[in-house]
């Protein structure tokens, strides 16, 4: 997503604006600073650029539900890293840990006002509307500037000529119809990361018709139990590799992955849950390595084998027929789908032994007929 | 009719008036909250510096340019 002029960002549409229940009041309302004065430097004093930053102040009398369970919400605290800082740091490494957390990945953390009124900052930010509050905020001005380097491009279909995700070129479903309001804004529980608790999506939601065991398809009879859909209905999908922390020219820390590939891998599931009881998952490398924050301090991650680099994943590039599904032949006994041993690097074997595919599926033994 | 009735009526309409839009204020349409909710201004003038650069997107770009000269990181968003 392409950064927008300055005279874009900042500008403010007061016709569009002031016919809002959100325009009736002076700018200073919210964003402080000194209204009347006319020279920039003065007019910004003490000004609040995002007013939302502490939702209950601003939000929260009038929408005091969401403003409650925003600020725990993983898009409001971006805590997601933290349990492999935990796994993977120790006491000495944590500050350091905590700091590369908010100066880099952290950045993505946004305010109720970086959806709903302004593209994230993460993503250099800028009015959606002339600062119109906006209900749904657009997707591809929003969720696509933080979760658009790997979800965008399949979900459009741009890797590899792959094709649309059948809910985008059927259907040009948003994030938010699988997406709920209380995933994006929380439902008041704090959790370690966004496949935990109840407000992800489900497949089955809308596709209740193929659940496994009531459906009369014998591949979901067979399999429902012991694979994710997106084992059967996923395609390539892209993988990053050693990323690292670095300095660019002009001196700001950013972070730049060394390798990416596109594959389709199957692994063992390691975190299986009464909403993930499957034994096989598609699996993702994300953008992590053992030096990833070696521009902070060598060595911040002692412990670098405790997790896998290997994860669970949902790719959102969805179709009904794909290369591993035509047949049983074309998945079974087939080492390209799986995450065997040899697909791992040599340095990450010890971690990953949970997920690696010790051995491949056997092609099923043929009824006899009556 | 009376002129002071006349006065009477005035006066009682205004204050009529004045309650109501008292009321209005005073209730927003929100679920009841131990914070206080902002109180729109009815006429927004205090910030005629913001609004005489924010809606201007020429006034916009050239202070941005400026800044640029200058070596200083314009407007974040």
């Amino acid at each position: 997503m392409p950064p927008l002029e300055v005279q874009d960002k900042m500008f403010v549409d007061q016709a569009a604006f002031r016919g809002t229940v959100h325009g009736e009041a002076d700018c200073t309302l919210c964003h402080a600073g000194q209204g009347a004065a006319t020279d920039k430097d003065i007019a910004h004093e003490g000004l609040v650029s995002d007013p939302s930053a502490d939702p209950g102040a601003i939000c929260g009398p009038c929408h005091p539900n969401v403003a409650q369970t925003a600020v725990s919400s993983l898009h409001y605290t971006f805590r997601g890293l933290d349990a492999t800082f935990q796994a993977r740091g120790d006491s000495t490494t944590q500050p350091m840990l905590q700091q590369a957390n908010q100066e880099l990945c952290g950045q993505c953390h946004v305010t109720c006002g970086q959806c709903h009124v302004a593209r994230p900052t993460a993503n250099q930010g800028g009015l959606l509307q002339g600062h119109v509050f906006v209900k749904q905020p657009p997707m591809e001005h929003t969720c696509q500037g933080c979760h658009g380097t790997r979800i965008t491009e399949e979900y459009r279909g741009s890797n590899d000529g792959l094709g649309p995700d059948v809910h985008w070129s059927q259907a040009e479903m948003t994030c938010f119809d699988c997406h709920g309001t209380a995933e994006m804004h929380g439902d008041g529980q704090s959790y370690a990361g966004r496949y935990e608790g109840p407000t992800q999506p489900d497949c089955l939601m809308c596709h209740e018709r193929v659940r496994p065991g009531q459906s009369g398809i014998e591949q979901h009879d067979v399999h429902g139990d012991k694979l994710s859909c997106q084992v059967c209905h996923s395609v390539k999908y892209t993988n990053c590799f050693g990323c690292h922390g670095a300095q660019d020219a002009a001196g700001k820390l950013v972070f730049f992955d060394q390798r990416v590939s596109s594959e389709f891998k199957i692994g063992r599931n390691v975190e299986t849950s009464r909403t993930r009881p499957w034994a096989y998952v598609v699996v993702r490398h994300p953008p992590v390595a053992r030096d990833t924050y070696d521009a902070y301090a060598p060595g911040l991650l002692p412990n670098y084998d405790a997790l896998p680099t290997w994860k669970y994943a949902t790719p959102h590039n969805i179709h009904l027929k794909t290369p591993q599904n035509e047949s049983c032949e074309s998945c079974h006994e087939q080492a390209q789908w799986f995450l065997l041993e040899k697909d791992v690097d040599p340095d990450e074997r010890r971690a990953n032994q949970s997920v690696i595919v010790p051995q491949l599926p056997p092609l099923p033994t043929p009824t006899p007929t009556p | 009719m009376p002129r002071s009735m006349m006065i009477g009526g005035l006066l009682t309409g205004l204050m009529l008036g004045l309650a109501l839009l008292v009321g209005a204020c005073a209730s927003p349409d929100a679920a009841p909250t131990a914070t206080p909710v902002p109180t729109p201004s009815p006429t927004p003038t205090g910030s005629a510096g913001c609004v005489g650069c924010h809606t201007d997107k020429d006034q916009l770009k050239a202070t941005a340019a400026v800044e640029s000269e200058d070596g200083v990181v314009a407007c974040k968003g």
